[in-house]
């Protein structure tokens, strides 16, 4: 039987069922009497916190990830907080209970408080809390903590919820996936799971009731389902599966530094989406062949005052310096009612992705646009940055940026301010009215660059994230293919100019075979598939895919092209799919 | 008790890393340090206060300190804020 989850990445996994019950069973209130029990009891709670923060310690130093010494490290320096431990001693005091319950007291009214916070962020981290609460009891009460590291076989973790806890632990070697009720892809745990490269699977309803210790299952963290029951011709088509993908990655170190080529040498780009600072040593380490998409929303959120223009610049420096000759492609503020941002102006809208979002909103307001632009005009000194506009549904609208552009290029320039004055310029197309006169607007710009997770949303006028019609949101939808390829032929033969992708299709193995057909030059991909892209587009030949494609534009149903690709990518990857 | 404004350049504020960093900079000086916000008064050394304070990039704050190591606490501790992510 198969459930359908969020996927939160990291592969496939094949394993047995390992339900982990986090929960502190009931404790039973105790009364204390003498001054001699209180103070007896207000040690005994020191001695608990001192070993927690031992084994956080520990815990810290034993780390090999990054995200995980962080983790600890802040529990550590939590459960170090003098007032924590004052108000613990303080409930004992008043309340004449035991340390149970003036733990369980305090962290949760501190779990509280955290929550209250109109910031995603802290919400998430009062979760945390949760989970060093139940540490904290756990140790109080004597009950063992849930030992990863005394698993002999392969593993799947299953629980209504996953405490980030559990995988603080170095000892992880048998457990090939976890599988949770709760959770989203950027729960502590999402990140987590995908910093250890752990195949999960989210957000499955009843999962640790319906599934029994023991039983085998197959995780698809990739494709965002679990499947159980499994017959032998099953397990071993899966674990076929999981080998072809482990020689699949075994063999991507080596992709790091050779050329973005077909199998016949046709040079192509493959960049990297970006969207956060914190990225960017991962970003360098992939050797992509660029950023073919900087997202700077994270540069606007979480703040109360409009970023300033040297702020903006000095990041956008940082990255065109690490960046030197290859594109950094920039996407201006793409952003809309959806997202909170307290010092712009857009009102919450009954359907914001059809609302006033974007380059809609930037063109609107021109002051605030120009700073942005400004602070990419002066990068484009320091490395080969390029400007892209979101959501462009008209030809007006580039007029209209171009215009702005060009009066924040003259600010620049009466100040003597250096900055590159053949700067490219390009558009997502990820409208279709957009895809459709592509041929009339690739005149104004220098490159596209394709949104598929929107241009599939707004072809089809489905919303992906509504499991009830998810079904329809599909790569291989005729329509959408047809609008990509209109795409792609306006761009084909004018010189200097490039059409690319940034979305999930185009890192998806089956369409990238199309994509390479369609004479698509280039790919902009998560930071974690840019070596799996490079080395699949390396197995393809650009002639034959061509072919592939021209057959594929003659069936009619998505599932047809689907079928067709499936067949080609078994024979093009050969081992590796 | 010495003081000085500061703004935060941290593109995550001082939550996450940037805050944790700040509070165990923070424990390594005796004198008790305070960060002004929107009018409320943060404890420097307790985490859960700086995370609480929902101190965001670009935000202005007055930083405090107050006791014998005062000058090389304030000095540290506004060289941490105003550094930033690089």
């Amino acid at each position: 039987m198969k459930y359908l989850g969020n996927k939160v990445g990291n592969g496939l996994a094949l394993g047995k069922v390992y339900i982990i019950n986090t929960k502190i069973p009931k404790i039973e209130k105790k009364t204390l009497i003498t001054d001699d029990e209180i103070t007896k009891e207000k040690e005994s709670l020191k001695v608990i916190l001192n070993e927690v923060v031992k084994d956080y310690e520990k815990l810290e130093k034993e780390a090999s990830e990054d995200e995980i010494r962080q983790l600890c490290n802040f529990y550590k320096i939590l459960l170090n907080s003098n007032s924590l431990i004052t108000s613990m001693e303080e409930v004992i005091d008043k309340e004449k209970c035991d340390r149970n319950e003036a733990i369980t007291k305090v962290m949760k009214r501190k779990a509280d408080e955290l929550s209250l916070v109109d910031n995603a962020y802290l919400k998430m981290r009062s979760k945390d809390i949760e989970d060093v609460t139940n540490k904290l009891l756990r140790k109080s009460l004597g009950i063992n903590e849930i030992d990863l590291s005394k698993l002999k076989e392969d593993t799947i973790l299953v629980a209504e919820e996953i405490p980030p806890s559990i995988l603080l632990s170095s000892n992880l070697g048998y457990v090939k996936g976890i599988v949770s009720e709760l959770g989203g892809k950027t729960s502590h745990v999402a990140i987590l799971a995908s910093t250890l490269g752990i195949p999960s699977v989210f957000g499955i309803k009843e999962i640790s009731k319906t599934l029994t210790d023991g039983e085998l299952i197959y995780v698809n963290g990739n494709e965002g389902y679990i499947e159980n029951n499994l017959t032998n011709t099953k397990i071993n088509e899966i674990k076929d599966k999981i080998k072809k993908e482990e020689l699949l990655k075994a063999s991507l170190e080596e992709m790091k530094d050779k050329p973005s080529l077909t199998k016949d040498n046709k040079p192509l780009l493959i960049t990297a989406n970006a969207g956060e600072l914190s990225e960017l040593d991962k970003l360098l380490e992939v050797n992509s062949d660029g950023i073919g998409l900087f997202r700077t929303e994270f540069l606007f959120l979480n703040r109360s005052v409009a970023p300033d223009e040297e702020y903006l610049f000095n990041i956008y420096k940082t990255f065109a310096e690490k960046f030197k000759e290859k594109p950094l492609i920039i996407r201006t503020l793409d952003i809309g009612g959806d997202k909170k941002c307290p010092y712009l102006d857009i009102k919450e809208e009954q359907n914001p992705f059809l609302g006033y979002r974007a380059i809609r909103y930037c063109l609107d307001n021109k002051e605030f646009f120009k700073v942005s632009l400004r602070a990419m005009l002066r990068a484009s000194h320091y490395g080969n940055v390029m400007i892209m506009y979101p959501m462009i549904s008209s030809l007006e609208e580039i007029y209209k940026a171009s215009e702005i552009l060009d009066e924040a290029k003259r600010e620049l320039a009466s100040k003597n301010i250096p900055f590159n004055k053949n700067i490219k310029v390009g558009i997502m197309v990820e409208v279709p009215s957009t895809a459709i006169i592509s041929d009339m607007l690739i005149d104004e710009v220098d490159f596209f660059s394709i949104g598929t997770n929107d241009l599939i949303q707004y072809t089809v006028a489905v919303d992906r994230l509504n499991p009830t019609v998810s079904n329809l949101y599909s790569f291989y939808n005729p329509g959408v293919i047809r609008l990509i390829k209109k795409t792609i032929d306006s761009c084909l033969d004018k010189k200097e100019k490039f059409v690319g992708m940034c979305g999930e299709m185009a890192a998806d193995p089956l369409a990238i075979i199309l994509l390479v057909g369609l004479g698509l030059q280039e790919f902009s991909v998560n930071a974690s598939m840019v070596l799996k892209v490079k080395k699949l587009i390396s197995l393809i030949d650009s002639k034959e895919a061509k072919e592939i494609a021209n057959k594929v534009l003659t069936l009619k149903t998505a599932k047809e092209i689907e079928t067709y690709l499936e067949v080609c990518a078994k024979k093009i990857y050969g081992k590796y799919y | 008790m010495v003081k000085k404004d500061v703004v935060v350049k941290s593109v995550s504020g001082l939550h996450a890393r940037p805050g944790s960093n700040l509070v165990e900079l923070a424990l390594t000086f005796e004198s008790n340090i305070k960060l002004i916000h929107n009018g409320s008064s943060i404890n420097a050394k307790e985490i859960l206060e700086v995370m609480m304070g929902n101190i965001n990039c670009g935000d202005k704050l007055t930083v405090e300190a107050e006791g014998v190591d005062e000058q090389k606490a304030l000095d540290s501790i506004c060289e941490y804020i105003e550094k930033g992510d690089e």
